[in-house]
Order: structure tokens, then C-alpha cells, then sequence
């Protein structure tokens, strides 16, 4: 079954549109979510059944280079699977929650289309205006319950992104002048024939630095656990967030970077934000005590390492990254959502008072456990295929290095859930909803099965045969055992030192500051990119 | 001399444009000056699409032409959708300030983020 691809943007829109004026709850929560699985089976379809890639299609009736077009391939078609499956298992964990209404799922529906717009399109000037209008449909699902905390973050995380979309606009501005036209499939034909890098710098510069901050790289990242973490923020929208439009961000990154290839090198300048940001976002991450602020500033570490295996510009790295998109937005949503279960039986967000869920309700600490071990990289997990593919051709020196740290790190911050999950309970059961064990249970499943036919899932999405050379010889169990044991010793160390921990927590950035920043930003690249040429 | 003079053309002031919007949000804490500058960059980037492929001798792209090129119509259809996005940022951002005022009572970005660090 195999639907034309402006049906993936135009059936979850309209349908949000038509449900919202019917406008009656009930049908329209659960009409949702059918449009949403329906949405699921016709991508898993389209991918086992797809002829050749990429597939382009035109959105009107003229020939193809000079219409608007759709563009699939094997990246697009990674996110696009990522977001049909993360959609419809957020709907169904909070379907029954009180603040899901009319409003909400209109947000939440048209929210998806216009995000795999994103993902399908190959228009620079229509990747602009999706993603402005989904900056602003996130913010105001961010603030929907009109908490104190809640303004101030999304207000913040509104600003901020805009402004970062007004340095794409200009650099989309720039590309029109240099090439006379919009689209990302032209331009890449057109730019052979640039003789003169030097034209391309401004027009670089400025998408490099919109597509980063939308990305949380190193100095950019300060809007995004406020947005994710936001104390009322409902818990499907931040794993939405989490799971999947950061890597929008990292998407417009990536594929900025590979047009430009030819002309502008600048793989040294990402693999060393990528892996210094991927450094302190779990440092951050550790000195929290809050479980959604641990939670997303893990998320900017996570996304740190795979902006550092895109620009190692390998091939097994290419695709390790390219899996760890997709497993990431997996047990990262997976983590949000059990977590949330978590803080609504003990009605606090410190870590530091809740224990014994092993004890309280064996499925969730399973499943807790499954998500901790696919996010450090155990084999057999998909964290762990797409791990393993990002180091298998560093073969000593300092990336590998590198490499150690950054997954220690990890390990080192996830140790503060060992005690969340082994401590004595006070005998207390958690007891949850059955719509919210199916979703728990289909995101453990995913886990699982993509972590065991890792490579025939990748072969299957991409076509290449990359994954088949992972193996997992009892040496990398040994390997993993032995890392987290080290990282848990070495948290025990850190746990002590109270008060660093507490100056850690309290830097934080206000807004002037973070559009400073972005200006700082902005003039270091053009400073590299005119030294270096 | 001359180079300077062809360097002021609607590319170049919209640049300026940019970075005195920019220097507006980076140095300014009233919240509300902040939105001012913010509607300042959207300006700053529909005057530079607009003025993309034209030079001072080509015509508007209505109408029929005889004897004069006219100048690109693609960015400027481009910003009509752009010019709407920009009013629709301008009212949600007041309304999202309005809604941050009667809950902290300051127009003040630090005060602002003092209180909510307090909650």
C-alpha cells in the first residue's frame, strides 16, 4: 500500500482540521489516533515495498526540475518511520488524561504533519516555513496548561528559535541569489559549477548557525531543557520533543553539510562541538536532580554524539548515526514515559525521593531497565547496534578516546537510576492504566527487535549492508560490564562533591545572553571559514 | 567612491537592518523592546528577498510588459507568506507577554527569570 507522499502532510492536517470543527471529544481522540496507526502502516508499507530511492515527487502538475517537489530517501525515510512511530504511542499513553481535548489533539495532529513535512520536503523556503510553524505549535503546546514556569519557558524557547529561523531565512536568501532558485536538488547540480568557495561563506554561515541552535549545539543548547523539562508541560509533548524535533534540527544540519560538501570542509569544527557538547550536556545531565531535566539534558549529549559521527565522515559512522537518530528518539521517548508514570504515583520530580520501583511494579522497572541499557549502549539493545557502528572504524588515537569518554559519561549519569530502581520500597504498588502498559510495552518491543535485527532493519531501510559486520563477541559483553562498573564507582566519587554539583546546576543563560551567544556564533564561523580559505 | 555608493542597495541595508535588530535583543531587557526587534529581523528579511533581482531599471511583475525586463516574482510571492507569518509571530508573542506579565508582574527579562528560578 503504497500512498503518494504529500498524503503523510496532507491526512494528518486535515483530518486534525475536520476532527477539530466536529468537535466532540471523544470521537475525536480515538479518530486520531486510528489516522495516526493508519499513518504507521501505510510507512512500514512503503518501506518494505519501495521500487528504487531516492523517490521525488513533484507537487504540481509541471516536470520535475522546475515544480516543488517531495523528496524520499533513505534519511527521510529513517525520520519518517521515527515519527510514525512516535506519534501515535504518545497519543495513546495520555489518551485518557484530563487535558487531552478538542484543542489538543488538533495541536498534536497537525503537529505531526507538518513535522514530516519537514522530513519530506526539498524546498528550502518550505523548510523555513514548516519549521517556524512548528516552533510555534510546540511552544503552545509547551505552555497548554498556563503554569507560571510554563510562560516563561515557552516564550523563551519561541524567541530564541525564532530568531535562529531569521538566520536561516537570510541564508535561504543568499542561496536564491547565488543559484536563482529554491530547491535543494537543483542547487546540488548547480553547485558544481561554483568556481569560488568564497561566495558560498555568508549563505553558509548563516544556515550552519539557524540549523544549530535548533540542533542544542554546545553554546545554543540553553533553551532546550527548559522547553523539554518544563515542570506542567504535558509528558507526551516532551517526548515529542525529545524524540523528534530535536532531530529535525540535526536533519537541516546534516543535509546543509552534505550540499556543501564539495565547496566548504568543515568536519574538524563539528566533531569537536559534537563531542564537547555530547561531554558537558552529561555532565549537566548528572549534577540534576530533577528526572525530566536529566532526562533532556541527556538528550543534548545524545545529540552532541551524533552530530560528532556525521562529521566523522566515515562510512560506518554515517550509518551508526543515522541509526542512533532513530534509536534515541526511541528510548528516549520510552525513558520520558515511564518516567512520567513514576511521577505521578510519587507526586515529586526529585529523584533523590523516589526508590523501590523494582519492588512497586516489576513491567515498569523492566522496562526502565531496558531503556537504560539500550541508551549506554548494551549489545543486543538498538542503542547498542548503533553504538557499536559508530566506533567500529576508530581504531585508536584520540577519537577513540574521545569516544570512551562521551559513552562513559552516559554511563556515569544513568547511575543515579540504579538506586531509583533497586532501593527498598515502602510497599506501595504503582498501578497504571492498560492503555499506558500497551505503550510502554511497544516502545520496549521496538527496542528489542531493532536491537537484535539491527542489521537487517538497516538493510531493509537503506539498502546497505553495513550493519551485517557488527558482531557481539563475548568480549564486548565483558567490555560493558566492566564499563559500567567503573562508571558507577565513579559515581559514588562525584556523588559526594555536593556542592560542585550545585554550582553546576545553577549556570544558566537569560535570554540576551543566549542571543549573544548566537551572534558570537555566527562570527566564529564566518572567522573560520575565512581563515581557512 | 563609487563602491561605496553601490554598496548601499535594499541587500546591503537589510543586513544592517539584522544587526541592529540583533544588537536590539542582545543588549535590551524590556521584553516588549524585545518583540520590536524581533518584528525588526522579519522586516530586515522580507526587504531583502524582495529586492533580489532587481535592479533600478526593472519593472514591477504585473501586468504586460513591452519593453522592460520585469524583476523576480518567486521571492515575492515568497513573502507574502512570509509578511503573514510575521503578523501572526508579532500577536502571539504580545499575547504570550501579556500572559507572563499578570503572572510575574515585570517587564524585565532578569527579574523575570530571578522569579521563576524562585517558584
Amino acid at each position: 500500500m503504497i500512498l503518494p507522499l504529500f498524503y503523510y502532510i496532507v491526512l494528518p492536517t486535515f483530518s486534525s482540521i475536520i476532527l477539530f470543527v466536529i468537535s466532540k471529544k471523544r470521537l475525536t481522540k480515538y479518530f486520531a489516533l486510528i489516522v495516526q496507526i493508519f499513518l504507521l502502516v501505510s510507512v512500514i508499507g512503503r518501506i518494505f515495498y519501495q521500487e528504487g530511492l531516492p523517490a521525488i515527487e513533484s507537487l504540481s502538475s509541471h516536470a520535475i526540475p522546475i515544480s516543488m517537489n517531495l523528496r524520499w530517501d533513505s534519511f527521510s525515510g529513517i525520520m519518517l518511520l521515527l515519527s510514525s512511530i512516535l506519534f501515535p504511542l504518545a497519543h495513546l499513553y495520555g489518551i485518557r488524561r484530563k487535558h487531552v481535548g478538542n484543542l489538543y489533539v488538533f495541536l498534536f495532529l497537525s503537529l505531526q504533519g507538518f513535522i514530516n513535512a519537514v522530513f519530506l520536503s526539498a524546498d528550502f523556503f518550505n523548510v523555513y516555513l514548516l519549521i517556524e510553524i512548528s516552533s510555534i505549535i510546540v511552544s503552545i503546546l509547551i505552555m497548554y496548561k498556563r503554569d507560571p514556569i510554563a510562560v516563561y519557558d515557552g516564550m523563551l524557547y519561541l524567541m530564541v528559535n525564532l530568531i535562529a529561523m531569521v538566520f536561516f531565512l537570510f541564508g535561504v536568501g543568499y542561496l536564491y541569489k547565488i543559484f536563482g532558485t529554491f530547491d535543494m536538488i537543483k542547487i546540488e547540480k548547480l553547485m558544481t559549477e561554483i568556481k569560488d568557495p568564497g561566495v558560498l561563506i555568508l549563505p553558509f554561515a548563516f544556515l550552519i548557525t539557524g540549523s544549530s541552535l535548533k540542533s542544542a549545539l554546545m553554546p545554543l543548547f540553553s533553551w532546550l531543557p527548559k522547553a523539554h523539562a518544563t515542570p506542567s508541560a504535558p509528558s507526551q509533548v516532551s517526548s515529542i520533543l525529545s524524540g523528534l524535533f530535536v532531530k529535525s534540527g540535526v536533519y537541516m544540519l546534516v543535509r546543509i553539510l552534505i550540499l556543501f560538501s564539495g565547496k566548504i570542509e568543515m568536519g574538524v569544527v563539528f566533531i569537536v562541538l559534537g563531542a564537547f557538547t555530547s561531554i558537558l550536556g552529561a555532565v549537566f545531565a548528572f549534577s540534576q536532580t530533577d528526572i525530566k531535566l536529566l532526562l533532556s539534558y541527556h538528550t543534548v549529549s545524545q545529540v552532541g554524539l551524533i552530530v560528532f559521527a556525521f562529521s566523522l565522515d566515515a562510512k560506518y559512522a554515517y550509518y551508526g548515526a543515522m541509526m542512533h537518530i532513530f534509536t534515541h528518539g526511541i528510548f528516549k521517548a520510552l525513558l520520558i514515559m515511564a518516567s512520567d508514570a513514576a511521577v505521578s504515583h510519587f507526586k515529586t520530580r526529585s529523584i533523590k525521593k523516589m526508590y523501590g520501583i523494582w519492588h512497586m511494579n516489576k513491567g515498569l522497572a523492566i522496562v526502565f531497565i531496558i531503556g537504560i541499557l539500550g541508551i549506554t549502549g548494551a549489545p543486543f539493545m538498538n542503542g547498542g547496534f548503533s553504538k557499536a557502528l559508530i566506533s567500529k572504524d576508530m581504531s585508536g588515537g584520540f577519537l577513540e578516546i574521545l569516544y570512551i569518554v562521551m559513552s562513559m559519561v552516559t554511563m556515569i549519569s544513568f547511575s543515579k537510576f540504579i538506586p531509583f530502581l533497586f532501593s527498598k520500597s515502602d510497599g506501595s504498588k504503582i498501578k497504571m492504566r492498560i492503555e499506558k502498559k500497551i505503550s510502554l510495552f511497544s516502545y520496549a518491543s521496538v527496542v528489542i527487535i531493532t536491537g537484535i535485527w539491527g542489521a537487517q532493519f538497516l538493510y531493509v531501510l537503506t539498502g546497505s549492508d553495513v550493519g551485517y559486520a557488527v558482531h557481539y563477541p563475548l568480549k564486548k559483553f565483558l567490555i560493558y560490564i566492566v564499563e559500567f562498573s567503573v562508571s558507577f564507582i565513579l559515581y559514588k566519587y562525584f556523588y559526594k562533591k555536593q556542592n560542585i554539583l550545585k554550582g553546576i546546576r545553577s549556570l544558566e543563560l537569560d535570554f540576551n545572553q543566549i542571543v549573544l551567544t548566537m551572534c558570537l556564533f555566527f562570527g566564529f564561523i564566518m572567522a573560520y571559514l575565512e581563515f581557512i580559505n | 567612491m563609487e563602491n561605496v555608493i553601490e554598496m548601499i542597495n535594499a541587500q546591503n541595508t537589510a543586513l544592517v537592518l539584522l544587526f541592529v535588530g540583533l544588537y536590539g535583543l542582545s543588549a535590551r531587557r524590556n521584553i516588549v523592546k524585545s518583540i520590536i526587534a524581533l518584528g525588526m529581523l522579519q522586516t530586515a528579511g522580507i526587504l531583502f528577498f524582495i529586492s533580489l533581482d532587481s535592479n533600478s531599471n526593472s519593472a514591477p511583475p504585473i501586468g504586460v510588459f513591452q519593453y522592460t525586463i520585469p524583476a523576480d516574482p518567486v521571492p515575492i510571492a515568497a513573502m507574502i507568506t512570509v509578511i503573514i507569518v510575521g503578523v501572526s509571530i508579532t500577536a502571539l508573542t504580545l499575547s504570550m507577554f501579556i500572559s507572563m506579565y499578570h503572572r510575574y508582574a515585570t517587564t524585565n527579562w532578569i527579574k523575570v527569570k530571578n522569579k521563576r528560578n524562585k517558584l
